[in-house]
């Protein structure tokens, strides 16, 4: 499908965190089959739409991998952006924040957009991590943040499109230099303004679909 | 042929089964840790039972679809003239672990296997038993580990003088299989033992002062640094039990799984404990070597003797690529890629770069690995069609593996809507760790084990993050801002 931008996203965060789990409830493709994963695929694509363009969404998904974090980094290069994840059930993954956060910034190019994201908010009753304390951590490292559930995929939507928002309107102000395809973003192949039934006046609405 | 009292047999037997039955109404907590009703396994066992009658059951990759656990097992019970194909074995009892406990699923598979042969005539029983103790073979040969837990080794222990009580011919061959078992659990302490050992080396030689050498004194050419890699891949891969890709996750993810209801005790009702850790040990054993790489390059403060060293390690990258030894050869790439390696300009300057982008290209993210997976593929190819002969072997990138594994668990659902067991899934996982990590266990290379080069590069200190940037900013001083504040906190 044709796009105005591609742009590359690497989730983060420590095991269990529920990487998979959000890249899966916002992509839609659980439990789909699969292909053959020695031949090596991208698998988690999605098409959205942000101020009437086309935006194509390549989401890395360092899930399993956690334990070799020299290959964890070589994510870092070409992602335009990153959701960092912890679990607002499991303090310590709170805690590791810090080292994951400096990992990124060291390893990524300096204006990748970092959305860091307290998942699992629907274990209310088990909450170790105070929604406050998030808005806090965000707050002293620039982070954009927000609470989301995998499960139910509240919030799950807006964690991906906020982000892509961000890295949109750095484009706009010139930050981001989509020509350079280091930094995780893509011009598609035809100028999507002239896509036919895409333009909407809010640039909120998504569309599943356009996959590998 | 037998002079057996069929009476006396039987009632031999219903006497190991009711010690059986009293084995699993002691646990109660097992049964409820397994969530099929009822009216299911009614159902299956009689779709079942049909197919047995019948002998249409063909062990093609689409069958079981349907089946609720108690079914699968139904699958595994031999009968005179039935032994579960070695395909369908092999899923079982890799994957079955996802949601069953081995030790749980040892325990159903004898009692059942038991209680079928009670109306049988003793020949019929007799050749039942043989295939049970073929299936048994299986299972202690291709998940040795298993058995390293109390309650399975006991379960077996007991089975073994039932079953020779009961038939003193099958002496020789179950002493034959414990006593293999026990060969492969020894040479498991072994391991373990090498391992703890050698760990105690590193401790002690933080002591000494290890800085006043590198690898280049030690070991003078990228090839033979290379094959001594090679053998210490090898020793570490071939150690790892199948089983433990799968059991990593169970233990990894297990808060993850057990989503909305934390008792965490309730988890060690669904899995055995994870007892080996062979597969954490090949993980340390990647990581300790990215580490040692930088080590290695920055510890000298002299730039010559760096660009020495990144040179070398990039021959002996390339050194690897041919060897097939993939795992070595990106845990290069990875050390070489670190940021108290890459800040060095200076030292680069004198590298000839575009051999080390080509390499890098092996760590090249895009399309999940599709550089890295095509060279695999093709070695793999290479060592099928030479049947892995020697020297022509494949060791894998593990993160890799570990990452399919995991994807596999994942991305597919272990119970269909109506609670049966999504055996597809079974099935793709066996054919996964089955294809792409048991075949490369059979790797043999016939270069010369260097012990000394061996032991520099597993025991030998390595710095940790910090002190390697601190010494890289003694090789070249910080250059901008983040780099100056990065230096003063350190220091």
């Amino acid at each position: 499908m044709a796009y105005a931008y591609l742009f590359k996203y690497i989730i983060i965060g420590d095991t269990g965190v529920g990487k998979s789990c959000l890249l899966l409830q916002f992509t839609d493709k659980r439990f789909q089959p699969v292909h053959d994963l020695t031949i090596g695929v991208e698998f988690g694509a999605r098409m959205i739409t942000i101020d009437g363009k086309q935006i194509k969404l390549q989401i890395w998904d360092t899930a399993g991998q956690e334990s070799f974090r020299s290959i964890t980094r070589s994510y870092y290069r070409g992602a335009a952006g990153a959701l960092l994840v912890y679990d607002i059930t499991q303090r310590h993954t709170f805690n590791h924040l810090t080292s994951w956060l400096e990992d990124a910034r060291q390893h990524s190019n300096s204006n990748m957009v970092i959305m860091l994201i307290g998942n699992k908010c629907d274990l209310f009753a088990r909450r170790e991590v105070q929604k406050e304390e998030g808005e806090a951590f965000a707050r002293e490292h620039g982070l954009i943040f927000m609470e989301t559930s995998a499960k139910t995929a509240a919030n799950v939507e807006e964690a991906f499109i906020n982000t892509a928002r961000e890295i949109y309107s750095k484009i706009q102000d010139g930050v981001f230099d989509p020509t350079n395809e280091v930094n995780g973003i893509k011009i598609g192949p035809q100028n999507i303004n002239s896509a036919p039934g895409t333009n909407r006046p809010n640039g909120n609405s998504a569309e599943k679909g356009g996959c590998c | 042929m037998y002079n057996y009292n069929l009476s006396h047999e039987i009632n031999q037997m219903n006497n190991y089964l009711l010690q059986y039955n009293d084995l699993n109404s002691q646990n109660p907590s097992q049964q409820t840790a397994y969530p099929i009703s009822n009216d299911q396994i009614a159902s299956n066992n009689f779709i079942l039972s049909e197919n047995k009658t019948n002998q249409l059951i063909d062990d093609s990759s689409m069958d079981y679809l349907d089946y609720s656990m108690d079914a699968l097992i139904e699958v595994l019970v031999p009968t005179p003239s039935y032994i579960p194909k070695e395909k369908f074995l092999y899923s079982m009892l890799l994957c079955s672990r996802m949601n069953i406990r081995p030790s749980l699923l040892f325990n159903r598979l004898a009692n059942l296997t038991i209680k079928s042969i009670l109306n049988m005539t003793s020949d019929e029983s007799i050749r039942t038993i043989k295939n049970y103790i073929y299936i048994l073979s299986q299972w202690t040969r291709t998940f040795p580990y298993d058995f390293r837990n109390n309650e399975m080794i006991s379960q077996l222990q007991d089975l073994f003088k039932k079953l020779i009580l009961f038939q003193p011919n099958f002496q020789s061959d179950l002493d034959h299989i414990y006593k293999k078992l026990q060969l492969k659990l020894k040479s498991l302490d072994n391991y373990e033992e090498y391992i703890k050992q050698l760990n105690k080396k590193t401790m002690f030689n933080l002591t000494q002062s290890n800085l006043v050498t590198d690898i280049i004194h030690e070991c003078s050419t990228s090839i033979l640094f290379a094959q001594q890699l090679t053998h210490i891949e090898l020793d570490r891969l071939k150690s790892v039990g199948d089983e433990e890709l799968i059991q990593y996750f169970i233990m990894k993810f297990a808060s993850e799984e057990s989503d909305g209801n934390k008792n965490k005790s309730s988890k060690s009702l669904i899995h055995d404990k994870k007892l080996t850790f062979c597969l954490e040990l090949y993980i340390q054993w990647f990581n300790r070597l990215t580490v040692f790489i930088p080590t290695e390059i920055v510890k000298h403060t002299q730039k010559r003797s760096r660009v020495k060293l990144i040179n070398f390690f990039i021959d002996s990258a390339y050194q690897c690529f041919h060897l097939h030894n993939f795992n070595s050869m990106i845990a290069i790439i990875s050390g070489l890629n670190m940021q108290p390696v890459k800040r060095l300009k200076r030292s680069w300057e004198k590298v000839e770069m575009e051999k080390f982008h080509q390499l890098e290209e092996y760590i090249n993210v895009s399309k999940n690995f599709s550089t890295y997976r095509l060279i695999y593929k093709l070695a793999m190819e290479e060592a099928e069609k030479n049947k892995w002969t020697t020297d022509k072997f494949v060791i894998p990138f593990l993160s890799i593996t570990l990452q399919d594994v995991y994807f596999i668990k994942t991305h597919s659902q272990d119970y269909n809507s109506d609670r049966t067991i999504n055996f597809k899934k079974y099935y793709s996982m066996a054919k996964f760790i089955s294809e792409e990590f048991q075949r490369c266990k059979q790797s043999k290379c016939s270069f010369e084990r260097n012990d000394d080069v061996i032991n520099y590069i597993i025991t030998s200190p390595t710095f940790n993050e910090d002190s390697l940037m601190l010494a890289s900013f003694e090789c070249e001083p910080p250059i901008n801002i983040s780099e100056k504040d990065k230096y003063k906190i350190l220091q």
